[in-house]
Formats: C-alpha cells, sequence, structure tokens
C-alpha cells in the first residue's frame, strides 16, 4: 500500500509583532494507507499548527509556510487553491477534536450539526441526511440514537459528546483522520472505551488515522509508527516497538521516563521512623451541598461530595489523593483546611482540633498549612508583583522591616529556582511552570508543617514537570513537610507518595502504602483505574480495561456500595449495603469481596 | 464544583422544571421591584415643591376652593393612608388626574401609547436590521477598512444627540428639499377625508390589515424622519454588540471545526454563528429599550408626534405634576416588563442552565 | 534600588496600556480630542473672542448674524457671538460630567463591592434597590427629580448622579462575584488575610478595569443627559451658555438661522463622540483577553 499522506520538509512560521518563530520544521512525515501513526508532543510543540496546516485551516494572517509540500493521495495540499482545498475538508480529510464540548455548537441540536454536514457536503436532502446520520450514531455506539440526536450538546456527557465527534468526522467520509487529542478532557475510565472506538473504526473501515496526543503511552496503545514532536522538530521516528524499546533521543528517553512508575526506596525506613508522629488525622468528615435551585430547597437532596472519609497522615509522609473528576478529592482537601465549611466530622492538625478553634487561632493556625493550587494562572493575583505575592504570608503573619522583607523573598525565590530579581515582575511576565514555582515559594514563605499540592502538575510540560517534583522532594527533605498531593495522573503520585487514597464519588475505596497498592490493587475500581490508563506495560488497546456505564450523579449516588452499577464482580449485598474498611495485605479495602 | 454526566430524571422534565423555577422567581423579582417602584413614585408625589390642592384650582381660588380640594384629593390624611389609596389607585388604573386639563392622566396616556409603541416598534426593528447587518459585515472584515469605518459611524451614530439629529433633518428634508413633511403622524388632508381605522391604535398596522393603502402610505412617509433619530443608537449598540459578539464566536473551536467539515462559510457566518449572538443581542435590545423611550420625548416634541414624549414634555412645560409622575410609572413599568420578556427569551436558550 | 524596581515595574505596566491604546486609530483621536476638551475648557477665557457674550452681555443690535468673520458661528437672539458661548459651554459639560462620573463611580463601586463580597441579606438588600432605580430608564427619571427640584444647573447634576450610580452597582457587583471565586482569592483566604485586606489588595484592584470602562463612556452619556435636560428646559437656564439650552432656543429660529441649531449641537456630538471612542478603545485594551497580544 502506497503512502496516503507525505509530509516533506514543511516549514511553518508564526509571526508576532517583533519577530518571526519557526513553529515546524519537519523532515518527513509518511502515513501508509489504513494504518495509523502517532504524534507525540507537548503542548506549544507545534502538533495542532500540523494538524491544522494539513487541512488548509492554518490562520495565514499570523501564521506562514515557508516551503514544504504535503502530499494528500498524492496531491500537494500547499499547492492547491483555497476552493480545492475546501473540497478537500470534509471529503478526504476530516479532524476529531480535543475537547468535545467546546467543539460542538452550543445553540443547535447535534442531530443538525451532523445533517448539516450531509446536506452542505455531500448534497443529500433531509430525509436521506437524517437516516443517515441515525445510522452513524449506531456506528458509534451511543445509546437511543433518535432520541439522543434531538439533544443540545450540554445535556450529553463526556463521552457521549466525544462519539458525535467521531461519527461527524466519519460521515464526511473522510479517508484520513486527524484526532487531535480525542481523549484529553475525558475521565479516564472513559478514555478506554473511545480508544477502543477508534481503534475498531479504523479497522473496519479501513481509515487512515493520524493521532495527536502529548501522552507517550496512549499513543503507543493505539499506533502502529509513531514520531516524537519537540519545538516543531521530529526528533525520533519509527514503528512503536522500535521506538519504546530503543529510543535514541534524549527526549524520547526523558518522555518515557516520566512515564514509567519509579520506585522510592526511601519510603519505608521514613515511615516507620516518623511512625508515631501523626500529624493530621480526619475522623468522619463529610461534605454535603445542598441541591438548591434559585429560592427553593429540594428537601433531603444532597449532593454528597465527601462521605464520611476518615484517615491519618504521619508526620515527614507523602499522602496522594487520587481518583477522577468529581470523586470529591479537591473538595476533600479543601474541606479539611476549613476553607469550605464542614457539614460533619473532626479534623485534628498538629494536636489542634480544626474547627473548634476561634477566628484569631485559626488564621495563625493557618501558616502552618499551606495549599498550592492547580491552576498557575488564577493562584496568582494579576494586579500584584511577584513579590508581594510570595510575601503575602510573611505580611499577614510576621512583622518585618522592609530591607528585610525584600531580601527573605528574594532568598525564597532562589529556593525555588527562579533568580531573585524576577520578584519585581507581574505573573504574567512567566510561564506555567515557573508560576507554580512562584506558588510553591508563597506556601514557604511561613515554614509551613504541611503543604497540600492540588493537582501541581497538569498544567505545565513534562520538562518542567519533572523539575518541579524533583523541587518538592528535596525541599520536603530540607524543610521536613509534610505533603498531601493530589492528582490525577497516577505517575506523579507514584513518583511523589509513600501513602495513597483511591476515592471514588465521596468515598474513600482503598488506602495504604504506595507501592503495596499500585503493584496490587485489590478493589475493582482502583483496578479498573490503573488498567484502563495506557502505560508502557500494556500495548495493545484489547487489553485496556474501560468501565461500563458513566460516573454517576454525586445527588443520587447508587445505593449500597456506589461503585455496585458499574462493577464486573457485583454480588447481590453490594446493591444493598455499604462495605466497611477491612484491612487486606497490608492495605485497607472497602469492598465485599474481601469481607470476613 | 461537582459536575457530572447522565441526568437521571428523563431531560425534559427536568428542564421544564428548571425553567419554571427560573420563571417563578424572576416574576418575584419583578413584583418586589416594582413594588419599590410606585414607593419611589409615592414619595416623589410627597415632595412636590408646589402645593397640588393650589395647582388643582388654579391661580385665581379662594381659601375655601382651595380647602376643598384638599379635602377631594386626600391630602389631610395620614401618610401609609395616603400611600395605601394611592396603590388602590394605581390597582384601578387610576393615575391621577392631570392639573391642566383635568382629565384622569390614564386616559391621556391611552390615547398617546399607541403613537409612541409605533414609533418605538419602527425605530427598533429599523436599527436591529441595520445594526445586525453592520455587525456581521464589521466582524467579518475585521481590521480592514470597512471595519473600521463601519465602527465609526456605529459610535457617530450613538454620539449624536437625537433631538439635533431630528432638527437637522427637519431643515434639509423639509425647509430645503421638501420631500417630508414637518411633523406629525398623518397629513391634514387625509385625516380629514378619510376614515382612519382605530383597532390598535397604530396606524400603519391598521391600516395594513384593513387593506387601507392610501393611509398607509401617507403614515409610512410621516414614520420615516422621526425615525431615523431614534433608530440611531439601537443600530449602533446592536452592531457594537453583534460585532464584539460574533468575533468572539468566531473564535470559538466549534466554528473551526464546522469549516473542518466542509461547511459553507456563508451558511457558518449568518447561521451558525450568528445564532450564538442573538442571546447578547437580545439583552442589549431590551437595555436600549429604556434609552429610546426617554430619546422619544425630545423627537416627539420636535415632530408634534402626538405620543407619550410629546404629553410628557407638555408637561414639564407646564409643571403637571400627575402626568409626569403618570407617565414616569408608566415608563418604569413597561421597561420593567421588557426586560422581564427579554430575560425569559434568553431563559429560552438551550445554553444557558438555570 | 528596591523602590526603583517598583515604581519601574508599574511605569512598565502604564506605559504598555498607553501604547496599546496608541494602536487603534481611532482611539489616538479620541485622546487626542480629549486633550483638547479639557485645554479648551480650561482656557476659555482666554480664547474666546468675546468673553462676556457667555455670561450676561447681549448686544441687541446683531442679532442672529451669519457666519462672519468677526463671528465665527455668528450670533444668536439677544446678538451674543455663538462661537464663545460654545467654548464657555465646554466647562460646563465637561465639569459636569467629570464631578458626576467621579461621584457616581465612586458611591456605586462602594455599594457594589461590600454587596459582592459579603453577599447574603447584604447583598439581597442593596441589589434590590439598586434594581429599582435600575428600572428606570435614566433620562426618565432625571426628568422626574430636575423637574421636582426645579430646573437649575446643580439640580440637574444631582438628578443625574441619582440616575446614573445604579449602574456601577450592579456592574461592581458582578466584578466582585467573579472575581471573588478565583484561585488567588482562596489562595489568600488560604494563607489567612484577613477579610479587608482581601478585599483591598485583591479583589478591588481587578474589578477596576471595566469600571473605568464605563465612566469613560457615561461621561459622553452625562453631556448628552445633561443636554438634553436642558432642552426641556429642566436643566441649565438662561444665559448659562449650555450647549443643549441652545439648542433648544434656537428651535424657534431653525429656518432663518441654521448656524444656531448646528454648532452648539455639533459641540455635543463631538464631545460625546470623543468619550465614547475613548471608552470604546479603553474596553479593547482592558478586557483581559485581548490584551494577552
Amino acid at each position: 500500500m502506497g503512502n496516503y499522506l507525505e509530509i516533506n520538509n514543511l516549514i511553518v512560521n508564526y509571526k508576532t509583532i517583533d519577530d518571526k518563530k519557526n513553529v515546524l520544521n519537519i523532515s518527513r512525515i509518511a502515513v501508509e494507507k489504513g494504518k495509523s501513526y502517532g504524534i507525540v508532543g507537548e503542548s506549544g510543540s507545534g502538533k495542532t499548527v500540523l494538524a491544522l496546516t494539513i487541512q488548509g485551516l492554518l490562520a495565514t494572517p499570523p501564521g506562514e509556510i515557508e516551503s514544504g509540500e504535503i502530499l494528500l493521495d498524492s496531491q500537494d495540499v500547499l499547492k492547491m487553491s483555497a476552493k480545492e482545498i475546501k473540497k478537500l475538508r470534509g471529503n478526504k480529510v476530516s479532524m476529531i477534536f480535543q475537547d468535545p464540548m467546546s467543539t460542538l455548537n452550543p445553540v443547535f441540536t447535534v442531530g443538525f450539526q451532523m445533517e448539516r454536514i450531509l446536506i452542505d457536503n455531500k448534497h443529500y436532502n433531509k430525509t436521506l441526511a437524517k437516516e443517515k446520520t441515525i445510522e452513524m450514531a449506531r456506528l458509534v455506539k451511543l445509546p437511543d440514537p433518535e432520541d439522543t440526536l434531538n439533544k443540545y450538546p450540554h445535556e450529553l456527557s463526556g463521552g457521549q459528546r466525544q462519539r458525535i465527534i467521531i461519527g461527524m468526522a466519519l460521515l464526511c467520509g473522510a479517508e484520513l483522520i486527524i484526532a487531535d487529542e480525542p481523549t484529553r478532557n475525558l475521565d479516564v475510565t472513559i478514555q478506554a472505551g473511545i480508544l477502543k472506538l477508534i481503534y475498531e473504526l479504523q479497522n473496519d473501515l479501513g481509515v487512515t488515522v493520524l493521532f495527536i496526543a502529548n501522552n507517550l503511552s496512549l499513543v503507543s496503545a493505539v499506533c502502529d509508527e509513531i514520531a516524537i514532536l519537540r519545538n516543531g522538530i521530529i526528533v525520533e521516528q519509527g514503528t512503536t516497538a522500535n521506538v519504546i524499546n530503543n529510543p535514541q533521543n534524549e527526549y524520547t528517553k526523558m518522555l518515557l521516563k516520566s512515564v514509567t512508575p519509579q520506585m522510592k526506596g526511601k519510603s519505608n525506613c521514613q515511615n516507620t521512623l516518623a511512625r508515631d508522629n501523626t500529624i493530621l488525622t480526619v475522623d468522619h468528615l463529610k461534605k454535603y451541598y445542598p441541591v438548591q435551585n434559585q429560592f427553593t430547597r429540594r428537601k433531603n437532596l444532597f449532593v454528597k461530595a465527601v462521605d464520611d472519609v476518615s484517615f491519618s497522615l504521619s508526620k515527614g509522609t507523602t499522602l496522594g489523593i487520587v481518583g477522577e473528576s468529581g470523586c470529591g478529592k479537591s473538595t476533600l482537601v479543601n474541606t479539611l483546611l476549613y476553607l469550605i465549611n464542614p457539614t460533619e466530622g473532626e479534623v485534628i492538625f498538629d494536636n489542634k482540633a480544626m474547627f473548634s478553634l476561634e477566628k484569631k487561632k485559626l488564621r495563625e493556625e493557618r501558616k502552618n498549612v499551606q495549599i498550592v493550587f492547580q491552576d498557575p494562572f488564577w493562584s496568582l493575583n494579576p494586579r500584584m508583583l511577584v513579590k508581594d505575592i510570595i510575601g503575602e504570608p510573611l505580611k499577614v503573619h510576621k512583622k518585618m522591616g522592609r530591607d528585610e522583607y525584600i531580601k527573605e523573598v528574594m532568598s525564597l525565590a532562589e529556593l525555588v529556582g527562579l533568580p531573585g530579581t524576577s520578584i519585581f515582575k507581574y505573573p504574567h511576565e512567566f510561564s506555567g511552570g515557573q508560576r507554580q514555582r512562584i506558588a510553591i515559594a508563597r506556601s514557604l514563605s511561613v515554614n509551613p508543617k504541611m503543604i497540600v499540592l492540588d493537582e501541581p502538575t497538569s498544567a505545565i510540560d513534562i520538562v518542567s514537570q519533572s523539575s518541579i517534583l524533583e523541587l518538592l522532594d528535596s525541599l520536603k527533605n530540607q524543610m521536613q513537610l509534610t505533603y498531601i498531593i493530589i492528582s490525577h495522573d497516577l505517575s506523579v503520585v507514584h513518583y511523589m507518595a509513600d501513602e495513597i487514597i483511591v476515592m471514588y464519588l465521596g468515598k474513600i475505596v482503598e488506602s495504604g502504602p504506595s507501592d503495596i497498592i499500585f503493584n496490587d490493587p485489590k478493589h475493582p475500581y482502583t483496578q479498573a483505574l490503573f488498567n484502563s490508563i495506557p502505560s508502557m506495560s500494556i500495548n495493545n488497546v484489547d487489553d485496556l480495561v474501560s468501565i461500563k456505564g458513566e460516573v454517576p450523579s454525586a445527588i443520587n449516588p447508587p445505593i449500597g456500595c456506589r461503585f455496585n452499577p458499574r462493577c464486573e464482580h457485583c454480588m447481590e449485598i453490594c446493591k444493598t449495603n455499604q462495605p466497611s474498611m477491612q484491612t487486606i495485605s497490608n492495605r485497607e479495602v472497602a469492598c465485599f469481596l474481601f469481607e470476613s | 464544583m461537582v459536575g457530572y454526566g447522565g441526568a437521571k430524571a428523563p431531560p425534559c422534565i427536568e428542564k421544564v422544571d428548571k425553567m419554571r423555577r427560573y420563571i417563578i422567581k424572576r416574576l418575584m423579582l419583578g413584583v418586589v421591584i416594582l413594588f419599590g417602584i410606585i414607593l419611589i413614585t409615592f414619595t416623589l408625589t410627597q415632595v412636590l415643591p408646589a402645593d397640588p390642592a393650589q395647582k388643582w384650582v388654579g391661580d385665581k381660588a379662594t381659601e375655601e376652593q382651595i380647602e376643598a380640594a384638599r379635602k377631594a384629593l386626600g391630602l389631610d390624611d395620614p401618610l401609609p393612608k395616603q400611600f395605601l389609596n394611592y396603590v388602590i389607585k394605581l390597582l384601578h388604573g387610576n393615575l391621577g388626574y392631570s392639573f391642566q386639563t383635568h382629565r384622569m392622566v390614564t386616559d391621556e396616556l391611552k390615547e398617546a401609547i399607541p403613537a409612541t409603541m409605533e414609533l418605538i416598534i419602527m425605530a427598533i426593528i429599523v436599527g436591529i436590521i441595520i445594526g445586525i447587518t453592520f455587525g456581521v459585515y464589521s466582524a467579518k472584515y475585521k481590521g480592514r477598512l470597512a471595519d473600521h469605518i463601519i465602527r465609526f459611524i456605529n459610535i457617530g451614530g450613538i454620539s449624536l444627540p437625537s433631538f439635533w439629529t431630528a432638527l437637522a433633518l427637519q431643515i434639509v428634508f423639509y425647509g430645503i428639499l421638501h420631500i417630508l413633511p414637518l411633523g406629525g403622524r398623518l397629513s391634514t388632508d387625509i385625516t380629514v377625508l378619510y376614515n382612519i381605522p382605530h383597532i390598535t391604535g397604530m396606524i400603519i398596522f391598521d391600516s395594513l390589515i384593513t387593506g387601507n393603502w392610501i393611509i398607509l402610505k401617507d403614515a409610512l412617509v410621516h414614520i420615516i424622519l422621526p425615525t431615523i433619530p431614534l433608530c440611531l443608537y439601537p443600530a449602533g449598540v446592536v452592531a457594537r454588540m453583534t460585532r464584539s459578539s460574533l468575533l468572539e464566536v468566531l473564535g470559538e473551536d466549534y466554528i473551526m471545526a464546522e469549516r473542518s467539515y466542509g461547511i459553507k462559510e456563508s451558511f457558518i457566518l449568518w447561521h451558525y454563528a450568528l445564532k450564538n449572538t442573538m442571546g447578547a443581542t437580545v439583552t442589549v435590545v431590551a437595555l436600549t429599550i429604556g434609552y429610546m423611550l426617554t430619546s422619544t420625548f425630545l423627537i416627539e416634541s420636535i415632530f408634534s408626534w402626538p405620543g407619550i414624549g410629546k404629553y410628557i414634555s407638555d408637561a414639564i412645560m407646564s409643571l403637571d405634576y400627575p402626568a409626569i409622575m403618570g407617565v414616569t410609572l408608566f415608563s418604569a413599568v413597561m421597561y420593567l416588563l421588557l426586560n422581564l420578556i427579554a430575560d425569559l427569551i434568553i431563559a429560552m436558550d438551550p445554553r444557558i442552565r438555570v | 534600588m528596591i523602590y526603583w524596581n517598583n515604581i519601574k515595574s508599574r511605569v512598565k505596566d502604564i506605559r504598555l496600556t498607553v501604547y496599546l491604546l496608541g494602536k487603534n486609530p481611532l482611539t489616538k483621536i479620541a485622546m487626542l480630542l480629549t486633550i483638547l476638551l479639557i485645554v479648551i475648557a480650561i482656557l476659555a477665557p482666554i480664547i474666546a473672542p468675546y468673553p462676556e457674550d457667555a455670561v450676561s452681555a447681549t448686544h441687541p443690535e446683531n442679532t442672529l448674524a451669519p457666519i462672519s468673520a468677526a463671528h465665527w458661528f455668528g450670533t444668536d437672539e439677544l446678538g451674543r457671538d455663538i462661537f464663545s458661548k460654545i467654548l464657555f459651554g465646554t466647562r460646563i459639560s465637561l465639569s459636569t460630567a467629570f464631578i458626576t462620573v467621579c461621584m457616581a463611580m465612586f458611591i456605586g463601586s462602594f455599594l457594589g463591592a461590600i454587596a459582592g463580597t459579603f453577599g447574603g441579606i447584604i447583598n439581597e438588600i442593596i441589589m434590590r434597590i439598586t434594581d429599582v432605580f435600575l428600572s428606570f430608564p435614566s433620562l426618565l427619571l432625571a426628568v422626574t427629580i430636575a423637574s421636582l427640584l426645579g430646573p437649575s444647573t446643580r439640580n440637574a447634576q444631582i438628578a443625574i448622579l441619582i440616575s446614573y450610580w445604579p449602574w456601577y452597582t450592579r456592574l461592581m457587583r458582578g466584578q466582585a462575584i467573579s472575581v471573588r471565586e478565583k484561585q488567588f482569592v482562596k489562595a489568600a483566604e488560604a494563607i489567612g488575610t484577613s477579610r479587608i485586606r482581601i478585599i483591598a489588595k485583591h479583589i478591588v484592584p481587578n474589578c477596576v478595569a471595566p469600571i473605568i470602562v464605563q465612566a469613560s463612556m457615561d461621561m459622553g452619556a452625562v453631556i448628552l443627559t445633561l443636554a438634553s435636560l436642558s432642552f426641556l428646559g429642566l436643566g441649565a437656564q438662561s444665559p448659562t451658555p449650555e450647549w443643549g439650552l441652545m439648542v433648544a432656543t434656537s428651535k424657534n429660529y431653525v429656518l432663518n438661522a441654521w448656524w444656531y441649531s448646528v454648532f452648539p449641537g455639533l459641540a455635543i456630538f463631538i464631545a460625546v463622540l470623543t468619550f465614547n471612542l475613548l471608552g470604546d478603545g479603553l474596553r479593547e485594551v482592558l478586557d483581559p483577553k485581548t490584551r494577552k497580544n
């Protein structure tokens, strides 16, 4: 089979007010017909620019194609007129987008949007278009096709929307499908289902797929050949097996390293030493949000964001909290820090009952617990200079002279790896990784005993990620800190945490030492969670475990064990009673499979 | 924030439920505000600089007549009782009696309202059509000369003092060119010769329904000049809102997606993208109505258009307070209702999760 | 050294704003015109050829004279030089606009900030009162109040102030609510910063931008409202050289002395246009979305 897509010597630049930046410099990419080719790169590597250029959708005022050729089925896209390219789009090539919510027009039903493609592009009449649309909905495994098609995008779930997007790309009858991070915004457990769908459709329909992602393991599970893109240049390419097992380039090696879980040898020692020094105890903590519509309150209906959570944390350890979006991790942490009013329960930090402290004492106590937020952009006041941001805790909790203050702030900046002079700048002059460092410096300024990190690395690129994690690690030893890390990225948690807690719908399903749980997850949800994420050990899409169903609403959680509707091992008792935590094999699990 | 997929109740019931709740809340809010408005207008009536009794009977009244008037107007009663009377009268549609004509303000308003309504509706329709067209082209040619010109025209249109434009138009089209009439709704000969249909009071509409083409033509000719200064504001505001809203929408991912699916560019611009701007446009039009209501004060008096505006400017001239109050109250309530309707229209927008 | 660095950063920020403002040709024109208007207002007594006409002088022998070298804009029905009157009118319009808008802005924003940050009952009370005021179209409210207080420039200013403050409350409250939810505010809470400090240092500085945009556009709106009130007879009274009043009086002579209506109206138009353009330009620049570029 010949090459369906060939890119040779493509150079693309971006023109800003003052200068010209080169965003793509690709020597050669060749994709055989009917195969799937993966391109792995971080944000800013140029992958989206590539995807847009292939379809002729690159906005040419800022963008500029300097040279090269893109051969689509032996025709050079770059030499075509605007009219010819328009014909190409939706016919020979179509795209599956990253964020299904933002790529569907919110004020039209999904059915209308799908039919429109057929009417405008293929000139079908209305009835035929409707028929074909329903057929396609079935093909992408949407439940209740007719009903679903009459809905608006916001009424569907993330997984359903992504299927619609896939359907729309296929409706164009395209021969080349460019999938731009199709699973980025989905829950990990839904992700597997979508990947499988793409894989099946590719095989059944014989389409060529160009798969773009920032996750190496994801791409390697689905694609035959891959290329690593960094700053617009392909640093390595070849068959998946070759690249993964025999990486030549340094960058590739770093990507592989960050994805593979690492062992932390010292964790056990530290644990035994600090065992009797419990710094935090959480006791039956609950946070219920009453379901409220305008002025009326629905009685007895609550969003049970955190439902009876108890655990304790020893000084000097790192606790990782994992779970999918909406499981209650952030709420848990905000509640135990008393940033949100708890519904019930007690939290004892450093031998003080947090919820019983009076206002003044509470504020004083705050200096011992600091939090680094997820969003490096909005967690820093855009109108404040960095020196005031880092120094705010100092201003609140200590009295210092001006010169002393500046000295202190400068040394903090240097502690986190930023030049001392940078404190006189505004946050927007820094990159995401640097802003996160500023946030960390802020949290360190008053020598806290514990730091909570809420998704500290999810908004930063891979290179910065590893340096931030290393920084955190060294600080921990230096300043004898206790960490709580929340992340949906299991590799981050595995790297940092000594102990972990797995949460589902507001409850803890499994907790214990992280090595033990990572090597041998017991709870069905934990197993599915770890197995639905493509990792280096999983090379085949079929091995991906996707959990059936969607994450249910926390307003009406299932009766009995929360996980029972989606669990493969569901038994009768699971549907009626809630399991309690049992100690099995050095960790605690809440599951009837293990109840004696 | 907690957000999950997969609704439990059948979605249409949930949607209707939520909407009903919103409507109720919005109506309750409206009632509270209405009460506030009435309270304020009542307070204002209490701080009149002139003695209402004296004004009522005129300058040449005797002491007894003034006393009698005072009793008749209920001015000696304690405040809460006056307020209660005021509210009761309002509920019966009684806005008081004009000092000048001694007729019920309500009756006089009733005659004046259709004329103003007609003018405003005309101005809004013309304004929206011009505004959306300008806005779309301005967005389409963003940054180019056409865009700058249109934006300048927009802001220029909004900045023109309406009374000045009205005068200027009169000078040019009547004084110099003699092609359009000086004012009024119909020419005097038409009113004399023909029987004007009176169903809604809006001449254009009535004559359209009854098929009276001669009257229709005359009415249309008369409405041209007053409409122009009035429509400049909504046109400018709608154009600006459409432009900024459209530019925002065009930058959204779903537009790029639609292009990649091969949808026609004109369809994308005029349907897919434009529909997303409707919510904002409706809000903004609702806001302009308040401004237009007051612009009519000025324009109607210049064109002798027998609507609320002329009524109130005459009332101001003679300091006829009940008339002024009546119009104020009426306008405020009208404005409230219009905003309510606008809010409800927006609530039907499928994007808004209420 | 340290304080210098501090100041340097702030200055850089302001310079960036001014630079961005200058990029739009319309805004550049607006800025120049604003300066021009201010200069005229300050220097009116010096520039005007017949300053006494703007106050009380009358020249019955030269009524309604057309444009000439001696009278660039002609004379009115009492023989006064229209050009001089317009120049002096700038003082009235600009000072009214400035004072009224500043007061409305401070009062309104203060209330809005409180409503937005504290929420709950305070929010409900403040907002309901604001809503009631907002449900009167502004000119209407101004007209009613002005007619009650009696026609004069001062009363017109009061009436305008009462009509305009609610917009700032609503605007500020909306901003305060959205800023309150941002992570840096939560971060400040987590640090233990006191409520007052959070409002002052975190919330308010981030709410200022739309308020400034609204204020600059309102300057134009206030000038127009004042002119409209005077046109109706409720604002400035003769012989005050207010632009709207001049157009009103000119109505009677419109067919004979077109210059009497045109030039004062033109003055209103240019002043309002200037501030609208300025506000539009400010909005483009201060909106964080468009600022990134």
